[in-house]
């Protein structure tokens, strides 16, 4: 009887590999070769990486001083002599302003969304799993501040902290976590009645045992899929923030604050001032979003 | 059921007092009070002293707030420390404005999302879908003041089809098609990024929709697309698309605010905006427990609707 | 002529792989007013003959080819105007689930009137009358209700009769049933068996019965075709294919369905003898001191309820899942938990398992107390008595190797003091069950159904208990892979000298695999008896009703008469 079994069983094992420490590894290489795959996604990796690269050298790799002015040479278009993308309605060059108002924006969005994730797993995480009125209520609370206009907020940190980037942090902070924490709340929900988790509980699993090795793995991936769709979202906010004078304030590089000065010389035919810092803001935001699908496709096991 | 809209009502109160007294703190978290930080350069410290007097802020804190709010309910929102006028008159005004153009942005929306959604979900695969979804890839990401911008330059400055500035014509008739000229423009940079993302949705609720079990079984019956389309879609996507559009009317009334900035809207954006760089306390306090009212009982509107879309909580009961 | 005709029918789909071709060429005959059962293990492609038929397979992505003919005409390319004309008039189709096959959003009765008033142009009271006028027929009594309902408000059972009321209404020639009762309690599904042939009998409607159940395609069909991997392995009549399969397949199948001799006889004596009001069924033997040391669990007036509903303002409802019951479990028995869906079994299961505290009552096992373990009592206790659960999809988590499962079991129970220790224990497990080492590091969606329940066995196993207590294990397996885990478990129980308490709502399996049979309904154990005592007279009315809903395996005509004889 013994016999039966196992013929069928290994009727169904194609496994040649014996090894465990093999499986592993090459699990982690077919991760890889699936994100090469997705060139959209490799793009968006690639975009971002130079991004980061580029403004944290931004001190050596700009040919000019954002805020030193060139009278003389005001509005002047992309191509001019040593200044590669035109300088600006005070005369300044509009490319080392990008290099270095990089630094502001990545700043001012990513830790703040790396921030929120982190947040937004733990209070997913404990009020998904626990039962009665208070998870409930939590989200009801979460529920609202998510849909909140969230410039409303902005204006209110502005002027309570000042404008700059602890209250634009801020409020990438207050806008991102209810977003985030939804996705992990339903993560979370849709898994504790799981019969794993009853089986992890019946094994005498902790709470704490359950929720970080059993429901964190299935949730995680969600959390780090949105949050990076997300961070491209928070960059676009974070510039509109600055637009409205929020943010940085003159005369400090922002690509936000680089759009506002530029509509203003927009009537007068002087277009690249605003497009410039805009395509680089449209760019940086479709490659988040590009990585953030890819990651999707990756970091599913049933690849 | 009507137990369900009760609970919804009740649940919107404490919202209502958990974001006042945020407001109230945030006015207050600075060092010294208000009225100091607005006008100690301006004047001498005995005006000062009177002024606070006459604000009330020489009291315990607990006490401003329980008076603000009881001023707040009554209709008395105060005086505007940088304009010495009734916010109430100020703020009415504007937050007209700002409705008008929100609702306009509302039409768009689910218009624009509604229809790009169900062509793109019944076309799916063909070249408008992959067009379509490359338009919302893309536009999606573009920040509201650039599609403004952009939406100037081309068809304001360019073009010269559209006003791109203010609400009516200064020198004209101020009729309501002088307005409607003036509000195309606008509404559809609001509108813009809310639209994806309904037509998002309604694209992969049309897919899902078409390929659900119970369409195969009215599809089996034999019955013709149109009626299917017209029946079952339509009804099923009711709900959700009620559900998104409420939940974008945030990220709309944000869209509204840096809209009424680009195209020099006078609604309550720029006035919260001016307010805040002049630290005008009275003005922004009362501007944002307006909005968040606002958007309170929209989503109460919006949540309302639904559970009385909803067919499980219609006939009130589970399975017999 | 055929009613219907299929020759050399080939569908492909297109998938990540490229196109695929799910069905091979494959021809069926059915004549009009008979019976035709399409049987086959999942993955053999019945379902997906069913949609080819009506054209229903999903637009892009798929091909069909070959030929479909229906009263002589070819279905296959028709366009979708044409094919309009067939659907519902000629060809009516129910399908599995019908809770999904109803539109959430519209009353029944709107749903049923949608294709009179469109094909017939009735109004709306007329249409009405007529939908009532089919519910009526397909056995509903509170018709004006059912009409005024939304999909989600009425049992299981009931929707699958509107359903097929939907489906008759337009007196197709012929009515496709895909899976019609797999959802179903086997009490329903004998009453809507009985209501497909009533149809067929009544209007004359042919029948294409497509299941992987073996009792469905006895009782209701006068011919079979056998499906697998796409392919007709055998096509005949019912009796003589059941009786003497031709193919080694269907012999396999047919060879693991659970069927016996004392389940039939208990059905013919059964159906002869009233129910004894005199002697009422004792639910429990009576206590025995001896019986209590023996006893390797013994439940004595346990009950559990839930609360449901409230939310923040409420308290909602109270609701008993198990009502006082009494249940004991002898060392090295194999005892059978059966009733409905409802009748609070699972929980009863987890109660003993100690998965769930209960509302009231006491649990001994070997005589000690334990109904209010906590801690290390609790975990020791837990080393002895572990549980397989249903679903071994579910039960295993998709995004850990199975491998850091079994461990962490074996960590957390303070079985194994290293991890070096866990895993030879797991691996030890994965062998007993017929796997290997090589499938530690390999997540759940890697491995088949059946697979995965041996996981789940395993993980059980690990631990050395004495006693496993199975919630419907097999429940969601194909046939011959329900087989191979009910062998599977009486080894085991030889080998190890296990005890189990095996959970089901299927009689047949259930008298099969067990020693001793428990009943339940609404939260109680109305009886407990021993296997071969099934047939005795004594048995209680809820045992009457589910024995008479096994559907046995009639493999000829001249069997039913020697064992009538016998």
């Amino acid at each position: 009887m013994n016999h039966a079994v196992t013929t069928t069983v290994a009727a169904d094992d194609n496994d040649n590999d014996n090894d465990g420490q093999h499986a592993f590894r090459s699990a982690a290489r077919g991760r890889w070769h699936r994100l090469r795959a997705n060139r959209l996604a490799l793009l968006g990796l690639v975009v971002i990486v130079l991004a980061l690269a580029v403004s944290a050298a931004a001190p050596w790799l700009a040919p000019h001083d954002p805020n030193v002015a060139e009278p003389q040479l005001r509005l002047a278009p992309p191509g001019a002599p040593g200044y590669w993308l035109g300088l600006d309605a005070q005369g300044r060059d509009i490319f080392s302003r990008l290099l270095w108002g990089g630094r502001r924006a990545l700043l001012a969005s990513i830790p703040p969304v790396v921030a929120a994730v982190l947040l937004s797993l733990a209070l997913g995480l404990l009020a998904g799993y626990h039962r009665g009125r208070w998870p409930a209520l939590i989200m009801r609370v979460i529920d609202i501040l998510f849909a909140f206009p969230m410039v409303l907020l902005a204006i209110g940190l502005a002027t309570a902290l000042g404008p700059g980037i602890w209250a634009v942090a801020l409020t990438i902070v207050f806008s991102a976590t209810p977003y985030l924490t939804r996705v992990v709340y339903a993560g979370v929900r849709a898994e504790r009645d799981k019969e794993y988790v009853e089986a992890a509980r019946a094994c005498g699993a902790t709470t704490a045992d359950v929720l970080l090795r059993e429901i964190l793995p299935n949730v995680a991936t969600a959390a780090v899929v949105y949050g990076t769709t997300l961070a491209g979202g928070m960059i676009v906010f974070q510039a509109g923030l600055s637009f409205l004078g929020l943010g940085t304030q003159p005369p400090d590089a922002d690509w936000g604050r680089m759009v506002a000065e530029g509509a203003q010389v927009l009537v007068l035919g002087a277009a690249h001032v605003a497009t410039a810092p805009a395509l680089v803001i449209v760019a940086l935001a479709l490659a988040f979003n590009w990585l953030g699908n890819g990651l999707r496709d990756v970091l599913d096991p049933r690849g | 059921m009507t137990r369900a809209i009760v609970y919804r009502f009740l649940q919107a109160i404490p919202i209502f007092l958990v974001v006042s007294v945020l407001v109230f703190l945030i006015a207050h978290a600075g060092d010294g009070d208000p009225v100091t930080n607005a006008l100690a350069s301006t004047l001498p410290q005995e005006s000062i002293d009177a002024i606070r007097k006459e604000y009330g802020l020489d009291q315990p804190v607990l006490v401003q707030y329980a008076l603000w709010l009881e001023h707040l309910m009554a209709g008395d929102w105060g005086t505007s420390l940088v304009l010495r006028t009734p916010v109430f008159e100020v703020l009415a005004r504007s937050f007209g404005n700002t409705l008008l153009l929100a609702a306009a942005a509302v039409a768009v929306c689910l218009a624009g999302g509604v229809a790009v959604g169900v062509l793109s979900g019944l076309k799916r695969g063909s070249w408008i879908d992959g067009a379509a979804m490359l338009v919302i890839q893309v536009g999606h990401n573009f920040p509201v003041f650039w599609s403004g911008l952009l939406l100037i330059w081309v068809f304001g400055v360019r073009l010269q089809w559209f006003p791109v500035s203010g609400m009516y014509d200064m020198r004209g008739d101020q009729d309501w098609l002088d307005l409607l000229h003036h509000l195309v423009l606008p509404a559809i940079a609001a509108a813009v990024i809310s639209m994806l993302i309904l037509a998002q949705l309604v694209r992969a609720q049309v897919i899902d929709i078409m390929g659900s079990d119970y369409l195969r079984t009215f599809r089996a019956q034999g019955l013709p697309r149109s009626l299917l389309l017209r029946r079952h879609l339509g009804r099923n996507l009711l709900s959700p698309v009620i559900n998104v559009t409420g939940l974008q009317v945030g990220y709309l009334l944000s869209g509204v605010i840096f809209v009424e900035n680009v195209f020099n809207w006078p609604g309550i954006g720029t006035q919260l905006y001016n307010a805040a760089a002049g630290k005008d306390y009275p003005m922004i306090q009362a501007g944002v427990m307006l909005v968040t009212g606002c958007f309170i009982a929209v989503n109460l509107a919006t949540d309302v609707a639904l559970d009385l879309l909803n067919p499980r909580l219609r006939n009130g009961g589970g399975p017999a | 002529m055929n009613l219907l005709s299929i020759r050399n029918l080939e569908v492909e789909f297109d998938g990540a792989g490229g196109p695929q071709r799910v069905i091979h060429g494959i021809g069926l005959d059915l004549g009009a007013g008979e019976v035709l059962a399409v049987v086959g293990e999942s993955g053999s492609g019945k379902s997906v003959t069913a949609a080819a038929i009506l054209g229903l397979l999903p637009e892009r992505d798929s091909r069909a080819r070959g030929s479909v003919r229906f009263e002589g005409r070819e279905l296959l390319g028709l366009p979708e105007a044409a094919l309009n004309g067939v659907r519902g008039t000629g060809i009516g189709i129910i399908f599995q689930n019908s809770l999904s096959s109803l539109d959430p959003s519209f009353r029944i009765g709107e749903q049923m009137t949608e294709g009179l008033r469109f094909r017939r142009r009735l109004d709306a009271a007329s249409a009405r009358a007529e939908a009532a006028r089919w519910l009526d027929r397909v056995g509903i009594r509170d018709v004006q209700r059912v009409l005024r309902a939304y999909p989600h408000e009425l049992s299981g059972g009931m929707r699958q009769r509107v359903m097929i009321a939907m489906a008759v209404m337009g007196r197709p020639k012929l009515l496709i049933a895909d899976e019609p009762t797999t959802a179903l309690d086997p009490t329903i599904q004998k009453q809507i068996l009985d209501l497909l042939r009533d149809i067929n009998r009544e209007e004359g409607t042919a029948l294409l019965v497509i299941t992987h159940d073996f009792g469905v395609v006895s009782y209701l069909s006068d011919r079979v075709a056998v499906m697998r991997a796409g392919v007709v392995v055998e096509q005949g009549a019912t009796r003589d294919v059941l009786a003497a399969p031709a193919h080694p397949y269907t012999a396999a199948l047919v060879r693991a369905v659970p069927d016996s001799a004392e389940i039939r006889r208990a059905q013919r004596q059964l159906a002869a003898a009233p129910v004894s009001a005199a002697t009422p069924a004792s639910p429990v033997a009576p206590a025995d001191a001896r019986d209590d040391a023996d006893a390797v669990l013994v439940l004595e007036q346990v009950s559990r309820s839930f609360r449901l509903g409230g939310g923040f303002w409420g308290k909602g409802t109270e609701v008993a899942a198990v009502r006082p019951t009494d249940l004991r479990i002898r060392r090295g028995e194999i005892l059978g938990l059966i009733g409905e869906s409802g009748s609070g079994k699972s929980t009863l299961a987890r109660l003993a398992a100690r998965l769930v505290d209960p509302s009231g009552g006491t649990i001994r096992a070997h005589g000690v107390d334990v109904t209010r373990l906590r801690g290390p009592a609790l975990k020791a206790f837990r080393r002895r008595v572990q549980f397989v659960f249903q679903d071994s999809g579910a039960s295993l988590n998709p995004r850990r190797q199975i491998g850091a499962q079994l461990a962490d079991a074996l960590t957390r129970l303070d079985v194994a003091a290293s991890a070096r220790a866990a895993r030879d224990l797991a691996v030890q497990a994965l062998e007993r069950v017929g796997l290997a080492a090589a499938h530690l590091e390999r997540y759940p969606h890697e491995f088949s159904g059946g697979q995965r329940q041996r996981i789940g066995i395993a993980r059980a196993l690990a631990a050395q208990p004495e006693f496993v207590i199975l919630d419907e294990p097999t429940s969601a397996l194909d046939v011959s892979i329900q087989a191979q885990v009910l062998d599977l478990l009486r080894e085991l129980r030889a080998e190890l000298n296990l005890t189990f308490l095996f959970i089901g709502h299927d009689l047949a399996v259930i008298e099969s695999l067990c020693d001793r049979v428990a009943v339940m309904e609404r939260g109680t154990i109305v009886e407990t008896f021993d296997a071969g005592a099934l047939h005795e007279h004594t048995r209680h009315p809820v045992t009457r009703r589910l024995l008479e809903a096994v559907l046995p395996l009639r493999r000829s005509a001249g069997e039913d008469r020697r064992s009538a004889a016998a």
